[in-house]
């Protein structure tokens, strides 16, 4: 199994659960002074952090299946392209796909220090509640 | 620890299925940024576990 298969199976499962067993509500001192808007700017950046991890992916199938290349289906098999072979295409959807990997990463990097600034800053339990074994 | 989400916090499943994401997305990008590797054997081991 590959490293793009993982992230997508990663992803299926996480919006699968997150569609059964929605997220817990916003526990910061910050959220309830700006309620609503807080709300929907934290929605918005989950939104900014799964689009690229949906489309990442799928762009990068693209790149294999207009190389001319077969698609490697989780090592048991290998779907034919169906386009035939367009360098062309291929190398501007690999700088598609690069691009949006690159964003994608800092993006990951600014939740990530959103996250610290939550814990150390504001003080709240935003980030120990995705910590495995973390006491809140 | 509950598996699932509570009021309170993110449940195991859903924190093993985050820390899980950031280590493949990661370790998927740095092989991805191989690319700028001259064409050879080592960009050809990298693109495979990439892809």
């Amino acid at each position: 199994m590959t490293l793009g298969e993982c992230v997508v199976l990663l992803l299926i499962g996480r919006l699968a659960w997150r569609v059964g067993n929605p997220p817990p509500p916003d526990p910061t001192r910050f959220g309830r002074l700006f309620g609503r808007f807080l709300e929907i700017a934290a929605k918005l950046s989950h939104f900014a952090l799964y689009a690229p991890l949906v489309i990442v992916p799928f762009v990068g199938i693209v790149v294999q299946l207009k190389r001319g290349n077969a698609l490697p289906v989780l090592g048991l098999w290998n779907v034919a392209s169906p386009w035939p072979a367009d360098r062309a295409v291929a190398r501007s959807a690999l700088g598609a796909h690069e691009f949006l990997a690159n964003a994608l990463l800092i993006l990951a990097g600014i939740h990530a220090v959103a996250a610290l600034v939550h814990h150390y800053a504001l003080r709240d339990r935003t980030l120990t509640r995705m910590l495995p074994g973390a006491t809140t | 620890m509950h598996w699932t989400n509570t009021n309170a916090r993110y449940g195991a499943g859903p924190q093993v299925l985050h820390w899980l994401t950031v280590v493949f997305v990661v370790a998927g990008w740095l092989p991805g940024s191989s690319a700028l590797l001259p064409k050879g054997p080592p960009r050809g081991r990298s693109a495979c576990g990439h892809i």
